[in-house]
């Protein structure tokens, strides 16, 4: 019987509740005009409310899906319906043949493979095409030189707000935020963009946000210090501003640089929706390596194409990670492949060892405000707060609905067991955790 | 560490700064001492830098909790992991009228839900009593844990035995269930308490209690009864009459009868045998007494006084009667039932009793005489409503096979599918293929849906588990479906892999 996945790992794939949900109902065969599967990839016809059935199609073990339909999640209801039936009811899909357009789709992928090893190969063989470099510092300068006029201008927006104090400045007016915001996305440094309008949402939400806004201004600040001093910074921590800042480094960069072969275990997904485009994290922790790295993918919201890694389960492959000081965001340098547990497994942290990194990180990476953790802790609530206790006793405050503290606390019935998540220096965010025997999304598809 | 001299200097501004604001703790002074206030905006903003990597690289956490108590292990399984995915079907709003049978079926098999489950279901125990039992039945150790956790402990808690102090303290709900278990140990105590409290109570307590009773009555709340046959409130009038009618000892029966004896003589001989009607002349103060009411109910056209009495007076009186005094097969006694004047009268007055005073060898035949509708008594009731309370009193089969034949009837023409939309029995086994093939017509009825989604969905919940392969093979032999039919082909699917999710071996892949 082909590695179909478990209903749990079909759930945590989903990429949101309502997804889940029109999957669900979809996972009776009865509703397909064709349900089918093979070792190698999963099929299917489904009437839509168009004059021909969509096709549905999805790789064995999940990690990649495609369909005709016009929907903007990813994977779609109908590729989650269709896993559903492979992982609940793997005999009642039909045994026939692939149909041309399930041939045409996995030779494509076995082709697009192909040629981007060989792209690759030839890459790294070739000599290198010219680069018309007097062109490419020319227009590097003028953006610097955008960047820098918007960094003098937000330098003296916040001392303007510094200088006049919150009381008296108009913080939960929308447009207070939102000009400079799109003063910094006009000077193309969409980072710093984004670092003003996380602090009017801190502001939005009242006085009683006012550290948190304070913390984040004072981010602000320190970046803003650190951009205007450029090469006196050591080279790993200006390529971090740099990103933070908006600028984009080159795949072709990372992907030249080494890369870290592991066994990567999957701890969390999350997705999220802005700007009209979709964004996958997957947060992968190396077990020889013990490092975490934070893959992203991105697609136009018309057109999610992602591979997707099911919680709970490893990989083995090369990551190449992007410059800059502790860095976490990585790419794939080298095709990965699932893969069994190596020996030790996972390796979970207590409290204090993830405090203790998160104090180290910080020291070299003032703006890493959220670290992964995997650590073996159990639920608890006291004085109006709810914990995540490790086995010693120490506790960090946890966030979450009650909803979700009250699954973390079915689940591990007052036992600790391994839960993943991101501490934000203030409170642990859980994302995933060990459920007998297999992981659960504590996401439900919300952001991270 | 405390950050408030420069949260106020945030707040007020570094225009009102009259003095730079000290490092909020020890650990900071170095850093702090490096500030240059002579520039005071960028060192406000460089501070709370500073103290924003401090506070969180200083972050300790608490180290004073306690372990909370671990739940008991389980002693009995989890449900199987597909039975899981199931249930969160269920939980997700999908099929919500399979869901009991999740949870019979899970603790039939003396399995105990996922962990994961646990919440859900006791939100679904908050949301629907009824559920309650059969969700307490498969939440094991790790569920009543969580339920201590949450304080939802009262949701699945069997009942304890109410202690006597809710009798004169407690509330409603509490005094009935102290009722209710005290008549079954101690009846004569609890009818005594009954009596006492009796003149205190309010008309919707004195109908709970008799609700109680219901039609199997004590003989030691005899008394109760005859005194509240007269109560000011009708309910309680009625659910006396339905408790005394079960007592033919009592004096009220004994009236009753004596009463009812004299309205049905039979005369004529061979086929001219006919049941005749005496009305009653006048309406006699006694009978108030025994909770008679004289004034014909507002909305009863076409009903006198003397047939309204007529009927009260035969609903007082079991079936059973009339077949023991004329010393005939109450269905023959239906057939001499011909009288045009009077027929109605009586066929009102017996519906009633059968439906009080439940008799199911004679509301069988009632209702076999009146399922093809065209007898229904035009002075009684709207007729489905009245036929589906005929068929609460009568076994499953019975009253699947007069469905099926009333559907069959007049009611093809005039309300095709009510019966099978109202009527809430599950369908026995051995009455399925019949049951099923008058409801096939109906479900792929061609120029509109005869029933509304929640209602197939739980039409495919009354057919019998054994029957549905044959159900969905039959489906699968019509050229085309309606979106009815195939509503009600996915819900019988999703109750076939239900119940194979708890019958088929787990496979390698499902382990995993």
């Amino acid at each position: 019987m082909a590695n179909y996945p478990t209903p749990d790992l079909v759930t945590a794939l989903a990429p949101d509740a309502s997804s889940l949900k029109a999957g669900r109902g979809l996972a009776s065969p009865g509703k397909w005009t064709l349900a089918a599967g093979n070792e190698v990839a999963l099929w299917g016809l489904m009437q839509g409310s168009g004059k021909d059935p969509y096709q549905v199609q999805v790789l064995a073990d999940g990690t990649a899906t495609k369909c005709s339909c016009p929907s903007r999640k990813f994977p779609c209801k109908h590729a989650i319906g269709l896993l559903f039936i492979a992982a609940e009811q793997p005999g009642k899909l039909a045994a026939s043949p692939p149909l041309a357009w399930v041939e045409e789709w996995l030779a494509s992928r076995a082709e697009k493979a192909a040629k981007a090893e060989t792209k690759a190969a030839d890459a790294a063989a070739a000599p290198k095409a010219p680069v018309d470099e007097k062109a490419q510092a020319k227009r590097r300068e003028k953006r610097s030189g955008r960047i820098a006029d918007g960094i003098s201008f937000l330098q003296q927006w916040l001392g303007d707000l510094t200088k006049q104090g919150f009381a008296d400045a108009p913080l939960s007016g929308h447009d207070f935020w939102e000009t400079p915001a799109r003063r910094m996305v006009d000077a193309q440094a969409p980072g710093l963009a984004r670092m003003v309008r996380l602090a009017g949402q801190a502001a939005a939400r009242g006085p009683s946000s006012h550290p948190v806004l304070m913390d984040q201004l004072g981010r602000l600040h320190l970046l803003l210090s650190a951009a205007t001093q450029g090469d006196a910074l050591d080279p790993d921590l200006r390529a971090e501003v740099e990103q933070l800042l908006g600028w984009t480094v080159p795949q072709e960069t990372v992907l030249a640089g080494p890369d870290v072969f592991d066994h990567w275990f999957t701890a969390a997904r999350t997705l999220e929706e802005e700007d009209r485009l979709i964004t996958s994290i997957t947060w992968l922790w190396g077990a020889a390596s013990q490092r975490w790295a934070q893959w992203i993918q991105s697609a136009p919201v018309q057109q999610p194409i992602f591979t997707t890694l099911p919680l709970g389960r490893w990989v083995q492959g090369g990551l190449a990670f992007y410059p800059g000081k502790e860095p976490l965001r990585a790419l794939w340098k080298t095709a990965f492949t699932s893969t069994e547990p190596p020996p030790g497994g996972l390796i979970l942290e207590s409290t204090d060892t993830l405090l203790e990194r998160s104090a180290a990180t910080l020291g070299l990476n003032s703006w890493r405000t959220q670290l992964p953790f995997c650590l073996r802790a159990v639920t608890t609530r006291s004085g109006g707060q709810d914990w995540l206790m490790d086995e010693t006793g120490h506790a960090l405050p946890l966030r979450g609905s009650t909803a979700l503290t009250q699954l973390m606390s079915a689940v591990d019935g007052g036992r600790p067991v391994p839960v993943c998540g991101l501490w934000n220096g203030r409170e642990a965010i859980p994302l995933a955790m060990a459920a007998e025997e297999d992981w659960l999304s504590l996401t439900g598809g919300r952001t991270a | 560490m405390n950050p408030d001299a420069l949260t106020t200097l945030m707040l007020l501004g570094t225009n009102r700064l009259k003095t730079p604001p000290a490092a909020p703790s020890p650990v900071l002074e170095g850093a702090w001492a490096a500030l240059d206030w002579s520039q005071p905006e960028t060192a406000a903003l460089a501070a709370c830098a500073l103290t924003a990597a401090a506070t969180s690289a200083g972050f300790t956490g608490r180290c004073d909790l306690a372990l909370p108590e671990p739940s008991d292990p389980e002693t009995r399984p989890v449900a199987p992991a597909a039975t899981g995915a199931i249930l969160r079907h269920l939980l997700s709003g999908e099929m919500p009228e399979c869901l009991p049978e999740w949870l019979e079926c899970c603790a039939a098999g003396g399995w105990v839900a996922a962990p994961r489950d646990l919440p859900a279901l006791l939100v679904k125990a908050t949301q629907e009593r009824p559920l309650r039992p059969l969700i307490a039945a498969v939440l094991g150790e790790r569920g009543a844990w969580l339920a201590r956790q949450t304080s939802q402990v009262d949701l699945i808690a069997p009942p304890a035995d109410p202690d006597d102090s809710v009798w004169e303290t407690g509330t409603l709900t509490e005094r009935l269930a102290w009722f209710k278990s005290t008549r079954q140990t101690d009846p004569a105590r609890a009818a005594a308490a009954l009596a006492t409290a009796w003149p205190q109570e309010s008309g919707e307590t004195r109908a709970g209690f008799l609700t109680v009773i219901g039609n199997a009555p004590h003989p030691a709340e005899l008394p109760l009864l005859e005194s509240a046959i007269k109560d000011r409130k009708r309910e309680v009038r009625l659910l006396a009459r339905t408790a005394l009618m079960a007592l033919p000892q009592s004096t009220w029966s004994q009236r009753a009868f004596a009463r009812a004896l004299p309205l049905l003589k039979i005369e004529g001989i061979l086929l001219t045998k006919h049941l005749v009607l005496h009305l009653p002349e006048a309406f006699d103060a006694q009978w108030k007494e025994d909770g008679l009411e004289e004034k014909v109910p507002a909305g009863s056209k076409g009903l006198g006084p003397r047939a309204w009495w007529a009927i009260q007076l035969l609903a007082c009186v079991p079936l059973s009667l009339w077949a023991d005094h004329f010393q005939m097969d109450f269905a023959r006694l239906l057939t001499l039932n011909k009288d045009a004047a009077s027929k109605d009268v009586i066929l009102t007055g017996w519906l009633e009793s059968a439906v009080t005073g439940p008799e199911p060898a004679s509301a069988e035949a009632l209702a076999t005489y009146l399922s093809d509708f065209e007898k229904w008594p035009a002075t009684s009731p709207a007729a489905i409503p009245g036929f589906l309370k005929l068929l609460h009193v009568l076994p499953d089969e019975t009253a699947a096979r007069l469905v099926e034949a009333a559907e069959a009837g007049v009611l093809s023409s005039i309300a095709p599918g009510q019966l099978f939309a109202a009527s809430t029995f599950p369908v026995p086994t051995a009455a399925a293929p019949r049951w099923f093939a008058a409801l096939l017509p109906r479900l792929q009825n061609p120029v509109y849906s005869l029933f509304q989604t929640p209602t197939v969905r739980q039409l495919a919940r009354r057919l019998p588990l054994a029957f549905i392969p044959e159900a969905l093979a039959q489906l699968a032999r019509e050229s085309t479906l309606t979106s009815t039919s195939e509503t009600f082909t996915r819900a019988l699917e999703f109750r076939l892999q239900l119940h194979q999710s708890f019958t088929t071996k787990q496979t390698a892949n499902e382990r995993e």
